[in-house]
């Protein structure tokens, strides 16, 4: 990639980018107003609604006789007493002739007079629809607490009985003093969500002109003529969006910064600002700084996502619908994070995106940790150089192009069923995001069953039969394997490699990310490794998935890949999608090498039964070995059941290999 | 012989219609200092093959060599030699015609000084000079084709590819832009161009091209059509051929 070409399509789109109003007034006036409104505005708001609900005095019905309480209630300034003679007091809350009624039973006096006796409980009648209602609940509940405590200290008192009160508890807040780190929670949390969005807002429009606006007022075809390469022209653009996005966050960020020191001009020295008013604005600059600086990988992230959606648009009508789940990748992992108290590792680091809001919601509250900031910023970085790489060939397509396409039967004759895979695959991880989850939770090893049957199979089968209508042997394979008995004989030997490989992983994996062994404990609990009879056990842990997970991926999505990729290429892009299925970050390794290992099986021996017959066994032991193994590899005896395990599994490989030459 | 086109075919596939032959089967050459023309109607298929020779489309087989070089096996090459302009491209409606040529031939690798003497003299020769700082947003239509034709052969292209040329311009403008063209042979350029306008192809090409349904029909000068069909007209020529 020359610098040049990348320059020249940055100036280039920059200044169309500017001279847009649609980019420059979300950039610029959104971003600044953002700082006096939320700073200095929204606190006055606040104050009034708040002075409002503290003054608010709430129309109350009293119903029952009680001269205790009628006593009290003279005393509560809170509450103007309202008499609503024979009406019930349902229908003069629900008339809204009163905000609450408070429903006295009768003896309630002598009741409590009497020391030992059980007194009825008290009614406090209101309406859940209207909200001055609720409110008048909440305080009447609040006074009622009080005067309780004067009866239960008037019962005491009257029964001769000397009790010391118990000691009251006593607040103290302390602050450290951090040069980083915004001090109100609310603040952060704020400043958090609304730098998000503008980051967000920053890309969408000069994302969906820079590619599928082009496409649409076809100026791309020119472009593709010029001599710069495809990943330079998308290089010139990812600077382009990142840098409006860029701009929004920083403009929002001086916005919010120079209204602090506006905030005490304004408001006086108001007791709020010394109190920990929520919207006390302390922005110190160091934190002002490196907020900054936190924000630039997730602002080119975004840029390449974004890209990345409008490359495969048509129209940026189009592009826009595209543009919804991006905006719930933005969403989704800031609300974890912002509810979830998480914080920069190795495991949130690995994951482009989330990795960017943790690092700078960490830098807003105060908590810094250098190695894993450089280190998730570097992630960014290859993970915008990887979309670069594998986005820009779409600059090109000739179906977004011009609409130019092959038909299906074509496509289908040279074994590519891309398109309809990835509307499988994408039916498949959303059933198993949002059903499987449910029916484990719920119905435990049941629910394994279900999955594998419901989700698993039963799509897959569908597909093929009826909506392709291929016939089912010759897709799955289900031919006699190359190599034959020393195939399935070399199976049985691999299981312990597979295990011994799937266990180190696991180990690894553990010494590195936080929450392996709770996962795996979490899974035993949830699948009752321990409880549940051990032939059940095998059968729907074991074997179901064996089956099925193995007609769907070494089946049916490995027969529908073109038959020109190389078959590095085949095994990766299965493995990677097995691995992906599995729904968890922790998970993803030891299952993505297994998904590969069973592909290469597969490829290798032009037979579905030898990997089915391997995934069965390597799931089957597991389950075993979970039930009645320790976990601990720390002991000496795991150096050699690993050692032994992948003596006996190598040798197993080296067999099979032998055998399907 | 500059372009050497053999056999190129592009196989287009349609819900409504199934599968089709846009280029079927094409071959035709263009010399230095030539300008040939495709004459067809609308759906012919001659846009199509000017953009599959234009490296923007992949074609389905056949072959096109320009200047000994394998146009498809090295598109990079050949996009050098070549400039392109399509009768559906669009301008930059944000920035001038200025900016669009300064943005094209510099990434078209020209250095400053040539390209601003090139800029020049395209201006000047089209005649859009006036407009050269103005937004394109408020160009009237033939000056965006003016700037559009500018753009496709601001780094002096050996061979130039023009798609219907002269649409949307109306006779003044038509009149440069023939100019501009037999300008160009004149400098020794080859000149590929499509057109639907048999006045066009009449007063402008030294050889014609008459296509049809993706198929070439025939090829030659006027006079070797005239000979070919016995009919003196253009007009009279195509309609023969194509009901033949």
């Amino acid at each position: 990639m020359r610098l040049e070409p990348v320059k020249l399509v940055f100036f280039k789109e920059f200044v169309e980018a500017v001279r847009d109003y649609r980019t420059v007034i979300p950039m610029v006036f959104m971003s600044l107003a953002l700082g006096p409104l939320l700073v200095l505005i929204l606190p006055k708001i606040a104050l009034i609604q708040g002075k409002a609900i503290i003054m608010d005095t709430y129309r109350v019905a009293q119903v029952g006789d009680s001269q205790l309480v009628a006593a009290e209630v003279k005393n509560a300034p809170d509450f103007k007493f309202v008499d609503i003679g024979s009406m019930s007091p349902q229908l003069a809350v629900d008339k809204g002739l009163v905000d609450a009624a408070i429903v006295i039973p009768s003896n309630f006096d002598q009741s409590l007079e009497s020391n030992f006796k059980k007194v009825d409980k008290v009614d406090i009648v209101y309406n859940g629809t209207r909200s001055k209602s609720g409110m008048a609940r909440l305080r009447l509940s609040m006074w009622w607490d009080g005067l309780n405590q004067r009866f239960l200290q008037r019962r005491i008192k009257h029964a001769g009985i000397n009790i010391e009160q118990p000691p009251n508890v006593a607040m103290k807040e302390i602050s450290p003093e951090s040069p980083f780190g915004v001090t109100t929670p609310f603040m952060q949390l704020m400043l958090a969500a609304i730098l998000m969005m503008m980051a967000l807002m920053g890309v969408v429009y000069p994302a969906l002109d820079a590619i599928t606006g082009e496409r649409e007022r076809q100026t791309l075809e020119p472009l593709l003529m010029t001599h710069a390469e495809r990943s330079e022209l998308f290089a010139g653009k990812l600077l382009t969006v990142a840098s409006t996005s860029y701009i929004s966050v920083l403009l929002t960020l001086l916005s919010f910064f120079v209204c602090q020191f506006l905030q005490p001009w304004i408001y006086g020295q108001h007791t709020f600002l010394q109190d920990s008013f929520p919207f006390k604005a302390v922005f110190p600059w160091p934190c002002f700084l490196f907020t900054g600086l936190a924000m630039l990988p997730l602002c080119v992230t975004l840029a390449a996502s974004a890209l990345m959606f409008s490359s495969y648009a048509k129209t940026i009508q189009q592009g826009q619908g595209y543009f919804l789940p991006l905006m719930l990748l933005g969403l989704v992992p800031l609300l974890v994070v912002l509810l979830g108290n998480v914080h920069l590792n190795a495991s949130v680091c690995a994951v482009p995106f989330l990795n960017c809001i943790v690092a700078f919601n960490d830098v807003l509250s105060g908590y810094i940790d250098f190695f894993w900031l450089i280190v998730s910023t570097l992630i960014s970085v290859a993970f915008c150089f990887l979309a670069i790489l594998l986005v820009s060939p779409q600059l090109a397509r000739e179906d977004l192009l011009f609409g130019v396409t092959d038909s299906p039967a074509r496509r289908f004759a040279a074994n590519d069923y891309r398109r309809e895979l990835l509307f499988l695959c994408a039916l498949i991880f959303l059933l198993m995001f949002y059903g499987s989850q449910v029916l484990v939770l719920n119905y435990h090893l049941w629910g394994v069953a279900l999955t594998q049957i419901l989700i698993v199979l039963m799509p897959a089968l569908i597909f093929v039969r009826y909506w392709l209508r291929l016939p089912l042997t010759t897709v799955i394979k289900v031919s006699a394997p190359r190599g034959g008995l020393a195939t399935f004989f070399s199976m049985i030997l691999m299981v312990p490699l597979t295990i011994t490989t799937a266990s180190a992983c696991v180990y690894l994996q553990s010494q590195l990310l936080p929450g392996t062994d709770a996962l795996n404990e979490v899974m035993a609990k949830t699948l009752g490794i321990g409880s549940e009879p051990l032939m059940l056990l095998i059968f729907v842990v074991g074997i179901l998935p064996g089956i099925c997970e193995e007609i769907l991926f070494r089946g049916v999505v490995l027969s529908f890949l073109p038959s020109k990729y190389s078959q590095t290429r085949l095994v990766i892009i299965v493995g990677t999608l097995f691995g992906a299925f599995h729904m968890s970050i922790l998970r993803f390794l030891p299952t993505a090498a297994m998904g590969a290992l069973l592909t290469f099986v597969r490829l290798r021996c032009g037979s579905i039964w030898p990997a089915m017959i391997l995934h069965c066994l390597h799931n089957s032991f597991s389950v075993v070995l979970t039930r009645y193994m320790s976990s601990d590899f720390s002991s000496g005896g795991a150096v050699y059941f690993f050692a032994g395990g992948l003596a006996i599994g190598l040798l197993g490989l080296c067999l099979f290999i032998r055998a399907t030459r | 012989m500059a372009l050497v086109v053999e056999a190129l075919s592009k196989r287009f596939y349609e819900k409504s219609r199934g599968e089709f032959m846009a280029s079927d089967n094409v071959s035709f050459d263009v010399r230095d200092g030539e300008i040939f023309g495709l004459l067809g109607p609308n759906g012919a298929g001659k846009t199509t093959t000017l953009r599959v020779i234009a490296t923007i489309l992949l074609p389905t087989s056949g072959k096109a060599i320009l200047d000994g070089i394998d146009v498809f096996a090295q598109p990079d090459k050949a996009r050098i030699m070549m400039g392109f302009l399509s009768s559906t491209t669009g301008l930059y409606e944000r920035l001038t015609p200025r900016e669009i040529l300064q943005y094209f031939g510099r990434l078209c690798g020209m250095g400053s000084a040539d390209l601003e003497q090139r800029i020049k003299i395209l201006a000047a020769t089209l005649d859009f000079e006036k407009y050269l700082n103005a937004r394109c947003a408020g160009l009237s239509q033939g000056t965006k084709q003016k700037v559009s034709i500018a753009r496709a052969i601001v780094h002096n292209p050996k061979l130039m590819i023009l798609d219907e040329p002269s649409t949307g311009l109306d006779v003044l403008a038509t009149q440069s832009m023939h100019d501009f063209i037999k300008d160009a042979r004149k400098e020794g350029k080859a000149i590929l161009l499509s057109t639907h306008s048999m006045d066009e192809a009449e007063k402008l090409c030294d050889r014609i091209g008459i296509i049809n349904d993706g198929k070439i029909l025939a090829i030659g000068s006027l006079e070797e059509l005239r000979q070919k069909t016995g009919k003196t007209k253009l007009e009279e020529i195509f309609v023969s051929l194509v009901r033949a």
